[in-house]
């Protein structure tokens, strides 16, 4: 078996730490890094995520939402549209309102060639943080990873409730604690891009070159 | 002076206009968007130096806490491997491959892997490993390193890359950066398909919870993490903080200092392999902690380097790397931290050179978020370098007289006559061009001024008796 | 007020009238300005390439010959945070030398940072006038200094004066000492582009606060035949006071 035992490592960084100078402060205050305490967190994560190159959407309740959805979707010439099977918000209206029709709409992508095929992903989220416009999402047995990836489009639907002030209110999420996180989580701040060939923008590299988020007032 | 490796290097790489160009771009948009992100923030020096406490305190107690990551991550599901020397790392990668028969492997990015050399081990075991970060494949395609560590491919024009493109593809010649993306997406899609195995590097662990955090734009660190089978990270053993707080403190500094964003555009959590009932995710997930001379360096007066949480800022502050580009380091660890770096993983002797290679303008260090004073350990890493005579005995002796020609004013002056004759003799209406032996190296290039006639301190005593508003005579 | 000069060896042996128009220009705004004739310099060529035990001998004098004064004033930032940052360093093992190094440290100033911090009001009450384009080249020990935009507050205040802005400001000109020598052709490559920016500004001055910067700087616009001039902020600041006493019609 390569490698080492753990206590062979740790006891190099012990010996390490007890013959150097390393050290640190007690205790650190992170609060005097929070950005976003109070205000309109709706306002701001629309400011944010715009900046940020998604295109935000505002729907009074949820079968507002999911006209703005069959919108969208019929906007992106849509055959084959992946639905996340959990519950999230507005969508039993959504699934209505896209049965039926030209659209096949998948819950469970049976292979690879319907998930790497779908033209639009449409996904809820666990939350969202005013701060920096990002979107989070929580793997699980009803929230595919793969949904949120794989097609050129992402919509995403998100209630008022849901977004969070900054980073710093995400991470006392995770406090030691409280409910388990799960396996893997992400914050999605913007449409996949890189600026590797000279500094030149493009989207859509890996992920999705289009997110569409929809939010639920009610 | 001789010039070593990058003395050579650099000489070749300032007389490439391509390059040139190219960088200057790169580095100040890269700068520019940096200082104009932070300039948002409330308090910016505040939070780099909560960012640099955080970190000295993860460092002081990295036992404590490599202890607890492991836990979680065994825990969770997860396997914790540990390898002292980079020959064990790729040995323990080899060895998962073989266990789980993967042959093909997609990578994200990792400075690490490369530090390691862990492609080479892949490859030489017969397995096919594709980098997928757009910029890391481009340079694997053509055979190069990376030179910086955001921006692997920013030495490559947009010429360039569609001729290799063309070349390696087989698509035809394009200068369209959309639709040569286009191209590298397709067939990387094919590669994420049909990949037995994902490997990454960590931006950041958190002990606490047990969790990876790899921060990617383009999205090929979610397919790497999520869709192989089996996912292995490979870390430093210094990429550790405490808290999920810790981590929210550092992204935030860690996008607007990497490339003047707020955020990049995903920042992945792994916590476990896939969870019950899930239906994607891996089912096998590993973590590597690697080693490879970081607890030497923590047990010494250079631990401070260990904050580094490698966002490149210093690359695209610094006047050196701008005109240089990071391939003249040849070093995995290019620009002003690499300059600290690559001598402490490497060899300090051999790589001597690079502490030297600063004009110590300390740029750097006012970009860098976690407030690693650069400039004062290069200067640190001269002295070692001179207790050990690196600049030779003629040097020692110089600088000797030096210091006693400039404790005495008699004798400083006398110093400074001398200059000045010397001065005088090669120069020309008030400029010399062409100075001998080591000044030729400034008059190579640019005039070297003379002496002034009338030094201050005989000035001095003809200004006491002038009107005090008077102009003082030359 | 009180205060001593510390020329720096540069600003002593190649620049003097700048030492001269420093003298002047604070004089003019009421210090008493004295020149303690025993000093040399601040150790700093040695102390940067790692030669240590050379550079605490040069800094021990140095400290000898300035800490008598009230306040001293340096027309060099990378002297004075040689004095103000790196003088406690070097004499880290000796606390007694230690403690007078960082009360020297205390009461050491860079010409630019006095004038704000103990005179703005003083210079504000004094017309002052330079007829022409200046730009502005930022030496990069400013930053040791926490300091910022000062000395481009000082231009500002100058009536006449059209202010072109130089791109890549803060980028470092090249200098540092003995990395001119040993990276010669990085150096030049530094230098050459800081020259282009000033080129491009079409200004006929440019002020720099750093007499390392200022050779530098001078030498490549000299090669290239290129017709600016290199002064350092005391020089300007010298001349604009006299200029603004003269529109003024005071006699000076």
């Amino acid at each position: 078996m390569p490698g080492v035992s753990r206590q062979h490592i740790l006891g190099r960084v012990r010996d390490a730490l007890q013959r150097g100078k390393a050290a640190g402060p007690d205790r650190v205050d992170h609060n005097s890094a929070r950005i976003v305490a109070d205000g309109d967190f709706v306002r701001r994560f629309t400011a944010m995520a715009s900046d940020a190159g998604m295109q935000i959407h505002q729907a009074a309740d949820a079968s507002q939402a999911a006209r703005l959805v069959a919108d969208l979707v019929q906007q992106a010439g849509a055959h084959r549209v992946l639905i996340e099977p959990g519950p999230f918000v507005a969508r039993d209206s959504i699934a209505e309102a896209l049965t039926g029709g030209d659209i096949e709409l998948v819950d469970e992508p049976s292979n690879d060639e319907v998930l790497f095929s779908a033209d639009v992903g449409i996904t809820g989220v666990h939350a969202a943080i005013a701060e920096t416009g990002s979107l989070m999402l929580r793997a699980g047995p009803q929230a595919p990873r793969m949904i949120s990836l794989t097609p050129p489009v992402h919509v995403a639907l998100l209630a008022c409730g849901q977004i969070v002030g900054d980073l710093l209110d995400w991470a006392s999420s995770h406090a030691p604690g409280k409910q388990p996180a799960g396996t893997y989580e992400i914050l999605i701040t913007g449409p996949s891009k890189t600026a590797d060939i000279e500094l030149n923008l493009v989207t859509g590299v890996h992920g999705p070159g289009e997110v569409h988020v929809v939010i639920v007032r009610d | 002076m001789k010039p070593g490796r990058f003395g050579e290097q650099a000489s070749a790489a300032v007389q490439d206009q391509v390059l040139l160009r190219a960088l200057d771009r790169a580095t100040r948009r890269q700068h520019d968007g940096r200082k104009e992100l932070l300039a948002e923030l409330p308090d910016a020096l505040g939070m780099r130096t909560l960012a640099s406490e955080i970190r000295e305190r993860a460092l002081s107690r990295l036992d404590v806490l490599l202890a607890q990551l492991a836990d979680n991550i065994e825990h969770a599901g997860g396997s914790v491997h540990w390898a002292a020397t980079p020959e064990q790392a790729r040995q323990i990668v080899v060895d998962i491959a073989g266990q789980a028969g993967a042959k093909l492997i997609v990578k994200s990015k990792s400075m690490l892997s490369e530090e390691i050399e862990l492609n080479d081990a892949l490859a030489a075991a017969g397995l096919e490993p594709v980098e997928t970060d757009l910029g890391e494949y481009i340079v694997q395609l053509a055979g190069q390193k990376p030179s910086h560590i955001v921006g692997p491919a920013v030495h490559l024009t947009t010429g360039q890359i569609a001729r290799l493109l063309q070349e390696k593809l087989g698509i035809d010649y394009t200068e369209d950066p959309t639709a040569l993306t286009r191209a590298a997406r397709a067939v990387l899609r094919e590669k994420f398909r049909a990949a037995d195995m994902g490997i990454s590097g960590v931006n950041l662990a958190v002990a606490e919870t047990g969790a990876l955090c790899t921060v990617t734009n383009e999205g090929n660190g979610r397919f790497v993490t999520s869709r192989p089978p089996v996912y292995v990270a490979v870390m430093g053993m210094e990429k550790v903080v405490e808290s999920m707080a810790d981590l929210a403190v550092l992204l935030k500094l860690l996008a607007r200092s990497a490339t003047g964003q707020r955020s990049t555009v995903y920042t992945n959590l792994t916590m476990g392999p896939r969870g019950a009932g899930e239906t994607d995710g891996p089912r096998e997930f590993h973590l590597v902690i690697v080693d490879a001379g970081r607890s030497e360096i923590l047990g010494g007066p250079f631990w401070q380097v260990l904050k580094c949480i490698r966002c490149g800022a210093c690359l695209n502050a610094c006047p050196v790397y701008r005109k240089v580009g990071g391939h003249a380091y040849q070093s995995v660890y290019p620009g002003p931290i690499g300059k600290l770096l690559t001598p402490l993983l490497d060899s300090l002797r051999e790589r001597a050179e690079l502490p030297h290679a600063s004009s110590l303008c300390g740029a750097c260090f006012e970009a860098c978020p976690v407030r690693i004073d650069i400039p004062h350990l290069l200067i640190r890493m001269r002295r070692l370098l001179e207790d050990d005579r690196y600049s030779g005995h003629l040097a020692k002796m110089a600088v000797r007289m030096w210091a006693w020609m400039n404790t005495s004013q008699a004798r400083y002056a006398a110093s400074s006559w001398m200059g000045r004759h010397f001065l005088d003799a090669a120069a020309t209406d008030g400029w010399c061009r062409d100075l001998p032996l080591l000044a030729a190296n400034w008059t190579q290039y640019r005039d070297f001024p003379a002496m002034a006639e009338t030094p201050f301190h005989k000035l001095w005593n003809q200004l006491q008796s002038d009107d005090r508003s008077q102009p003082c005579p030359e | 007020m009180r205060v001593w000069l510390f020329t720096t060896c540069l600003t002593d042996m190649f620049y003097p009238q700048t030492a001269a128009a420093m003298v002047r220009v604070l004089r003019r705004l009421g210090v008493e300005v004295d020149y303690p004739p025993k000093q040399t310099c601040c150790g700093q060529p040695a102390y940067n390439n790692g030669f240590f035990d050379e550079a605490r001998k040069v800094a021990r004098y140095t400290v000898d010959v300035l800490e008598g004064a009230d306040a001293v004033v340096i027309p060099s930032s990378s002297c004075c945070g040689m004095i103000r940052k790196h003088y406690a360093d070097l004499f880290e093992d000796e606390p007694a030398m230690a403690q007078r190094a960082r009360a020297l440290a205390d009461k050491t100033f860079e010409f630019v940072e006095f004038l704000h911090q103990r005179l703005w009001d003083r210079l504000s009450d004094w017309p002052l006038r330079y007829d022409g384009t200046v730009t502005y080249h930022y030496s990069c020990h400013l930053r040791l200094l926490d300091m910022t935009d000062q000395a481009e507050q000082v231009l500002r205040r100058i009536q006449g004066l059209d202010y072109r802005p130089l791109a890549k400001l803060d980028q470092c000109c090249g200098f540092g000492g003995a990395f001119a020598f040993r990276f010669g052709q990085v150096s030049a490559a530094l230098v050459a582009d800081k020259v282009d920016c000033i080129a491009a500004t079409k200004a006929q001055t440019v002020v720099a606060t750093d007499a390392g910067c200022a050779m530098n700087i001078a030498g490549e616009c000299n090669r290239r035949g290129l017709d600016v001039r290199v002064l350092h902020i005391a020089d300007l600041l010298d001349e604009a006071m006299t200029n603004g006493k003269a529109s003024e019609g005071v006699g000076t």
